[in-house]
């Protein structure tokens, strides 16, 4: 009766020690995961919040930086319209700041443009992100070289003269040649500029083509990859049809800020009128008219909206009237 | 079983019990310290945005002067009027936030300006200006900061000295 009722409690005794060893054992793995998890979190919550921070100190337009976190070998900077999220991070909004980047970038570091927006006066600042792990080639024949060497002429070059961003002009779509470069270059993301419809490349990573239209300041942005087809204005908005995965979101960000700025102005412009009634030569009029009798959602009236804009202000200006900017 | 040895395992499994609330209690006390303190990350980071308003806001396409399209370094008190009108739109800007702009010198009469103060032909008569407003239905805590800057009226091609004070309510 007794050795088996100390056998029994012996088994039973192993029992409970494998119990609350397993129990201790899997508070110190929860603890060590998930001290692991919040101290990444933290991290990336801090890096997003740094790189939101060094936009905003980049105030002045033609700026080059880049981002190269400390600690951080390759990240993910995760960019929607909303909200910038690095690896695991907590989203950090981007308020109403206008960044012009493909949506996921894969990368040690980040690289950053500012550049202006105005049309005619000062809209925005608007930034791109790229990395030199993406490389835009710019896709050329005989009747469109020209267009190319443009595009090319309008990207920043460091102090030693070479372009801030990865970009290539390429006569032909040579898969093999491509493929090399990202071996070489050990490339993440491949962007392909054309003027002319071509066949989507099978290549070994992300890939876009971003078809233009001939016309540099003023035309149709078509993603082969997605069907979206857009609107861009001036070589801002070219470019960031070229560097965005989310042009259209952001560029209606612009559009709407316009808006906004248009209606300051076009308050402005009547709050002068009144003021200066007496003076018979200040006509505010046509300068308020051209703001209302436009639809700024359309891109293609803010050419035209532009010229008149400047036309009249320079004309106020020219009669001796407080001008309008 | 011995009433003894009943009572041993009754102590272990009371022990792990104990082990097993406390590792838990530990874990979710360590988990909360560390969100805390991101969310305290985030706050330090919105603070620095906020007084990073003071450089941000009187460079504003919304509000800096300019003529012929050459900006200068100075607040236009047409636009000031105009953007005021439109707050609802900067609540992505602007958020929870107060902007005011009290004109310093020269010495005006001590009033809020408003569209009829606007319109008499004494204007500028008043000495503060409401350029946005938005106040949560609840909140903790109360920042505020001021800088100098110069408003520039378009009209009497004059300037003024007025202080810019921002208020968050968090």
């Amino acid at each position: 009766m007794f050795p088996s009722h100390n056998k029994a409690q012996a088994e039973f005794n192993w029992i409970l020690i494998l119990i609350a060893g397993f129990i201790i054992l899997s508070s110190f793995i929860a603890f060590a995961i998930d001290y692991k998890n919040l101290s990444d979190r933290r991290i990336n919550t801090e890096l997003s919040l740094a790189l939101s921070s060094q936009l905003d100190s980049l105030t002045s337009a033609g700026l080059t930086t880049i981002v190269d976190p400390e600690g951080l070998t390759f990240f993910s900077t995760r960019l929607s319209c909303k909200s910038v999220i690095l690896n695991i991070g907590e989203p950090i909004s981007i308020e109403d700041k206008v960044i012009f980047s493909s949506g996921e970038i894969q990368s040690d570091k980040l690289l950053l443009w500012v550049d202006e927006f105005s049309l005619p006066y000062r809209i925005s600042n608007i930034y791109y992100i790229s990395s030199p792990y993406t490389k835009y080639y710019v896709l050329y024949d005989d009747s469109t070289q020209q267009l190319a060497n443009t595009i090319l002429s309008y990207i920043p070059t460091t102090q030693d003269r070479k372009r801030f961003f990865n970009f290539q002009m390429i006569a032909e779509i040579d898969p093999y040649s491509i493929e090399n470069d990202i071996k070489r270059e050990s490339l993440r993301e491949i962007r392909i500029v054309t003027f002319n419809d071509i066949d989507f490349p099978s290549l070994s990573v992300k890939t876009k083509i971003i078809r233009l239209s001939k016309n540099l300041n003023l035309g149709d942005v078509y993603y082969q990859d997605t069907n979206e087809l857009a609107k861009y204005i001036k070589k801002q908005l070219l470019l960031a049809s070229i560097f965005s995965d989310n042009y259209k979101c952001n560029a209606d960000k612009l559009l709407a800020r316009l808006n906004n700025i248009n209606i300051i102005y076009q308050d402005k412009a009547a709050r002068l009128f009144f003021k200066t009634q007496t003076k018979q030569q200040c006509n505010y009029q046509l300068f308020i008219s051209a703001i209302t009798s436009t639809d700024t959602s359309d891109i293609d009236n803010l050419p035209g909206l532009e010229q008149r804009l400047s036309t009249h202000n320079l004309e106020l200006n020219k009669r001796g009237c407080p001008d309008v900017f | 079983m011995s009433s003894k040895a009943q009572l041993e395992i009754n102590e272990t499994i009371l022990v792990i019990v104990i082990f097993s609330v406390l590792a838990i209690a530990g874990l979710v006390v360590f988990h909360r310290y560390n969100t805390e303190s991101i969310k305290a990350s985030i706050l330090e980071s919105e603070r620095l945005s906020f007084y990073d308003l003071l450089n941000q806001v009187p460079n504003m396409p919304e509000l800096k002067c300019s003529s012929q399209n050459i900006q200068d370094d100075c607040i236009d008190l047409y636009k000031a009027f105009g953007l005021s009108k439109l707050q609802l739109k900067y609540f992505d800007k602007f958020g929870y936030k107060t902007i005011n702009l009290r004109f310093i010198y020269p010495k005006l009469p001590d009033k809020e300006c408003t569209e009829s103060l606007f319109q008499a032909t004494d204007f500028p008569n008043c000495n503060r200006l409401k350029i946005y407003e938005r106040i949560p239905s609840s909140y903790k805590a109360t920042e505020k900061i001021s800088s100098p800057v110069a408003i520039y009226n378009p009209v009497t091609q004059d300037y003024m000295l007025a202080v810019l004070e921002l208020t968050w309510q968090y």
